[in-house]
């Protein structure tokens, strides 16, 4: 086990090494010349050389790739060209507030989806489960920027019962976490459906009913326990959705978090932060999927780490 | 006999898929939204008048004159709305079929030659997918540039890598098959025997796949739209629509309404299409 993690370390590290370079590479094909639009239109042109001469713009990119890489290796990120502060700085206030926002979703959709599926996939043919299956269809056709547009509306505007920006306070953390939570909620209800109609009709389960246990333990203990492991996949499979989902989300409901910061360093052609935002989101997404692995292998003991 | 029993087999996919089609509530559904909106995508200029602004007729209440109401500046919303479902439906097919021909070939080699040539393609793909798609196209939308073709491209390099992994997984349960190793054995060329055998039993389920990247296509560019780096305006790709008309949202809600109802529907049409697919592929195979 213990070895099994270390290797998926290496790999990992390795996993963004290549992803930074990458990154690096096609930053540095981006259009725009970062020291115009720090310095503004109206610097003269003696500022604009010395600025880049200072960022080490002139320098050819192999270099600047290799000086990158060494401050990396020494956990300088570099310094934000847009917020003149070191790129660490900007970026450490804001990981809570997203990874606030994508446990508070991720815990919604499976307090709602793991049920609904159950109860779905013991009763399938009833016509609540059939009105059920129907609205996760239409869930997860409705992108999640116009869910959030319609719940504003909804909540905000007509009933003006919970707030349309993010004001600090838990109550306007509700419309950002239903926005991004309906399309998992569809997602993880459909797959513990299925995976607990694979398994209702095991002999097992028959016996396990047959000897009079309660009904709602035969479901948690002998229906729901071999499911898990399906809904644990679809959870990290999602991983990208829930990161992808807060840019957009965080940007609509103007929540301060690196979504919001991804789209200003974007428009303000601010490499080093673009590059620690990246360095966040892709790790953020490997370790997710490092998790997930673990914890299959922990609810299905038949399943051996290599 | 035999002849005659092969000749009718070789029908194919579409003749199959029409012929089942009433069977299946979902697909039929998701076939019919489809061909609404390629009609709609092909036709469309000629099916609605198309009205100039009009700055005396700004925000208007869908009416009898403009079925949808009008925008901030008073162009006729039908007008836009129809426009811009022929250009999302335009980046997603387009970016969707052109990712198809740029991931067959690695697809195809990983899936079947293994090894080393695998290892390098399927490392390139991963790494790649690492990226949550819309913080990805986020990225690569700013080296296209913000147009219809920036879009379509962004599409096409967003969606490869996922495709890749996907061909490949199919041809890997194609690669050992008895007809693949008798193909072989009677001297058939490679590229013969990649695309007649290979990648012939791989269309089924990438039509699957391929349906639904379009829907996460759609989601994508109107995402990007929507945070104000799709398509620029004038051009009315749905998501910018809607990225326009925020402001004026609580005093004209049609603005809303209309161009995220025509994402829904068109998300929802590539969805009931890859679904139902493959539903008939996998009842075919337990049959």
């Amino acid at each position: 086990m213990a070895n099994y993690v270390l290797r998926r370390m290496i790999y990992l590290i390795f996993q963004v090494f290549l992803v930074l370079s990458l990154m690096f590479i096609i930053f540095r094909l981006l259009p725009g010349d970062p020291a115009r639009l720090v310095l503004g239109p109206l610097a003269s042109e003696a500022e604009y050389a010395r600025y880049r001469m200072q960022m080490g713009l002139n320098d050819p990119i192999s270099v600047q790739y290799l000086r990158y890489l060494q401050e990396l290796m020494t956990g300088n990120l570099g310094s934000s060209t847009s917020y003149s502060q070191s790129v660490a700085a900007v970026i450490l206030p804001r990981i809570w507030p997203t990874v606030r926002l994508m446990l508070c979703s991720l815990g919604l959709a499976v307090f709602i989806g793991v049920p609904a599926g159950v109860f779905t996939g013991i009763y399938p043919d009833s016509k609540v489960a059939k009105g059920i299956m129907g609205l996760w269809v239409a869930l997860l056709a409705v992108p999640n920027f116009w869910l959030g547009l319609l719940l504003v509306q909804l909540f905000a505007v007509r009933l003006n019962l919970l707030p349309s920006i993010f004001a600090g306070t838990l109550l306007s953390m509700v419309l950002p976490t239903l926005a991004i939570a309906s399309r998992l909620i569809a997602l993880i209800a459909r797959m513990t459906r299925s995976a607990v109609m694979e398994v209702a009709n095991e002999d097992y389960v028959h016996f396990a009913q047959a000897k009079g246990l309660y009904q709602w333990a035969v479901v948690v203990r002998h229906i729901l326990r071999p499911a898990l492991p399906p809904i644990i996949t679809m959870i990290g499979m999602q991983a990208g959705y829930l990161l992808g989902g807060s840019v957009v989300i965080e940007n609509l409901f103007s929540y301060p978090g690196m979504g919001q910061l991804l789209l200003a360093a974007v428009s303000a052609r601010d490499y080093a932060l673009m590059q620690g935002i990246t360095l966040f989101f892709v790790m953020t997404f490997l370790l997710i999927n490092l998790l997930v692995d673990l914890l299959y292998s922990q609810v299905d003991p038949r399943i051996r780490l290599e | 006999m035999i002849l005659k029993t092969d000749f009718r087999q070789k029908r194919g996919f579409a003749h199959g898929l029409i012929r089942h089609l009433p069977g299946h509530a979902g697909l039929t559904a998701g076939c019919i939204i489809l061909l609404f909106y390629a009609i709609l995508s092909i036709a469309g200029p000629m099916i609605y008048p198309r009205i100039p602004e009009n700055l005396s007729n700004v925000l208007k209440s869908p009416s009898a004159a403009n079925w949808f109401g009008t925008d901030e500046l008073g162009r006729d919303l039908l007008a836009r709305v129809f426009t811009g479902v022929r250009i999302d439906f335009f980046i997603a097919v387009g970016g969707v079929g052109l990712a198809y021909f740029v991931a067959l070939p690695f697809g195809l080699f990983a899936g079947y030659f293994g090894g080393k040539v695998d290892r390098a393609i399927s490392v390139v793909a991963e790494s790649m997918l690492t990226f949550p798609s819309t913080v990805l196209a986020i990225f690569i939308v700013t080296i296209f540039g913000s147009s219809v073709w920036g879009l379509l491209l962004t599409i096409t390099v967003t969606q490869s890598p996922q495709l890749v992994r996907y061909i490949r997984g199919f041809v890997i349960q194609i690669r050992n098959m008895e007809y693949i190793e008798a193909a072989n054995a009677v001297g058939s060329r490679l590229s013969f025997i990649l695309l007649r055998h290979v990648l012939r039993n791989t269309v089924g389920n990438t039509a699957v796949v391929l349906s639904l990247l379009a829907s996460e296509a759609v989601l994508v560019a109107s995402a990007l739209g929507f945070l104000g780096l799709g398509v620029q305006p004038p051009t009315p790709e749905l998501g910018t629509i809607l990225s326009r008309g925020r402001t004026y949202f609580t005093i004209a809600p049609h603005l809303m309404i209309f161009p995220g109802l025509f994402i829904a529907l068109l998300i929802l049409g590539f969805n009931l299409v890859g679904d139902g697919l493959r539903d008939k592929i996998d009842s075919k195979r337990t049959r």
